[in-house]
């Protein structure tokens, strides 16, 4: 095969991946802490991502589209998960912070926003403990009793925002 | 007519560039460093044996652009050297992404993605790679893409286009990506990876390039790899490597690795054993000359342009297999010490060596 030739095919390969796009994954909404379990750890130990400030995860997050090869979708909710809008503007609208595990173990991944809205819908103790336990495999550096004591907590005692 | 043209273009890049020019810049400076210690088991003298750093800075303006290269610097023999690892401008295409600049070579997964100290997880690189039969990096330009096919599976593919092999004095590949030396030829390439499940990575790369006087020569890399890495701290992965020049020469390796991050088991949760074999056989140019730009490796081999990879590690009659065993303690999540022992090829001994890595 000519270099002509083999430049021709892995252009359209590539053009023809780019057409498949709207088709196979059309408006999907992905979730940005599965991409970032998904994606990060599978070359390096992932870092947390109250490691970087926001305008040092989206440089390390294009960089890592790059690197990673991800998909566009995949790109903006990691980058929506490492930058979320309220942690960029400094925003405190989250009640749930009040308690320290909170501050010191969920929140160096994940939104605050996004665990109280969880609270606010009424979310089980029993589904919390399942959500931890998860954690815990993923790296959550929480044992068993405090995962127990704090799902307890998010499940019937945690401050629901103002209506 | 050609106004007319560059008034086109020049439309059109207007209305690529205007959202990113509305938008903030981001600079962040990260990288990694490491330092080893080396002690033979055999009697030779134990000690300190390398001291490497490798900045890489980034530069995102707006949402489609990013500025991004690394830079090794590192001990020698011959004193400080320093290497340019990549310099690459990414332009976001609305979902392709056009690299342009010198990057690392896309084929398999260890050089573009796991060469850096604190992500390898042992001091060395795999045998195939300390060869010198196989590109560190291209000068050119890659388009890439991914896609979900499903919501589990996913398809990537990156084609590029780089300068040509040059030739060294010797008849052989010249592999270096540097400008300057021009032969005419062009080398491309492309990888496609198929993620068979989010924790499986199946990959087949492909980089060919004509050479010679006359360019009548031709090197082919192939490189067929695969990773399967479970979220609780399983790792396994390995790759198929056979390059492919002049008449009839050939190199054909292969390497295999498996680690296991003792996340769930809570006072050991900060170790990783892990062990890997590497195989080789056929050919090892006498002088085929290429550029070692990661210093990851110590001092074993050396950075620069020009580099003899045959005279560190020729194969023999007979191929070369290699066994190695370590455990990785992770101190934070991007600071790691490596303790291995190791029966490398080209030392003909066995050696216990040790690394300290930081990536920040």
């Amino acid at each position: 095969m000519s270099i002509k030739h083999a430049l021709i095919t892995g252009l359209l390969v590539v053009s023809g991946l780019a057409l498949v796009v709207p088709s196979a994954t059309g408006a999907r909404e992905l979730d940005g802490a599965t991409v970032f379990q998904d994606n990060c750890g599978r070359c390096h130990q992932p870092r947390t991502p109250g490691d970087l400030s926001p305008t040092g995860w989206r440089a390390v997050s294009f960089h890592m589209r790059v690197k990673a090869n991800l998909t566009p979708a995949e790109f903006r909710a990691l980058e929506a998960f490492l930058v979320p809008a309220e942690q960029a503007s400094g925003g405190t609208g989250a009640p749930v912070k009040s308690h320290s595990l909170i501050t010191e173990t969920c929140l160096l991944c994940h939104d605050a926003t996004r665990i109280q809205d969880a609270v606010d819908a009424g979310r089980s103790e029993a589904d919390w403990a399942a959500s931890l336990s998860r954690m815990r495999t993923y790296g959550a550096q929480i044992d068993a009793d405090q995962a127990a004591d704090l799902a307890r907590w998010l499940g019937t005692e945690a401050p629901k925002r103002s209506p | 007519m050609a106004s007319r043209h560059t008034l086109t273009v020049s439309v059109a890049m207007g209305i690529w560039t205007a959202p990113a020019l509305a938008q903030e810049t981001s600079f962040h400076a990260a990288g990694y460093g490491n330092a080893g210690f080396d002690a033979p088991l055999d009697g030779d003298p134990a000690g300190f044996s390398s001291a490497a750093f490798n900045p890489i800075f980034l530069w995102r303006e707006g949402d489609r652009i990013l500025l991004e290269n690394e830079i090794a610097i590192a001990d020698s023999e011959d004193g400080i050297e320093i290497a340019l690892e990549y310099a690459t401008v990414d332009l976001d295409l609305g979902g392709p992404v056009l690299v342009v600049g010198k990057f690392l070579s896309p084929s398999g997964q260890f050089i573009s993605r796991l060469h850096p100290s604190w992500i390898n997880k042992l001091p060395d690189f795999p045998l195939a790679y300390r060869l010198g039969v196989t590109p560190m990096n291209h000068l050119g330009a890659s388009l890439q893409h991914a896609v979900h096919l499903t919501d589990r599976q996913k398809l990537t593919g990156l084609v590029y286009l780089t300068n040509g092999a040059g030739e060294t004095e010797a008849g052989d590949p010249s592999l270096m990506a540097r400008p300057g030396d021009l032969s005419g030829a062009f080398g491309v390439g492309g990888r496609l990876g198929l993620f068979v499940l989010p924790q499986l990575e199946l990959g087949g790369s492909l980089w060919t390039s004509e050479y010679g006087h006359d360019l009548d020569e031709r090197y082919t890399l192939w490189v067929g790899d695969f990773a399967f890495t479970e979220l609780d701290g399983f790792d396994l992965r390995g790759e198929f490597v056979q390059a492919r020049w002049g008449e009839q020469q050939a190199m054909t390796g292969a390497w295999g690795q498996a680690a296991y991050r003792l996340q769930t088991v809570q006072p050991l949760r900060w170790l990783e054993p892990v062990t890997r074999f590497g195989w080789a056989s056929g050919d090892t140019p006498g002088a085929m000359e290429m550029e070692m730009a990661s210093l990851d490796i110590g001092d074993v081999l050396p950075i620069s342009a020009g580099h003899d990879s045959g005279a560190e590690l020729e194969l023999g009659d007979e191929p070369a297999f290699e066994m190695c065993f370590g455990a990785n303690a992770w101190l934070r999540s991007n600071v790691v010490a490596k303790f291995a022992y190791v029966h490398r090829v080209e030392e003909y001994q066995p050696t216990l060596r040790a690394q300290l890595a930081f990536g920040y």
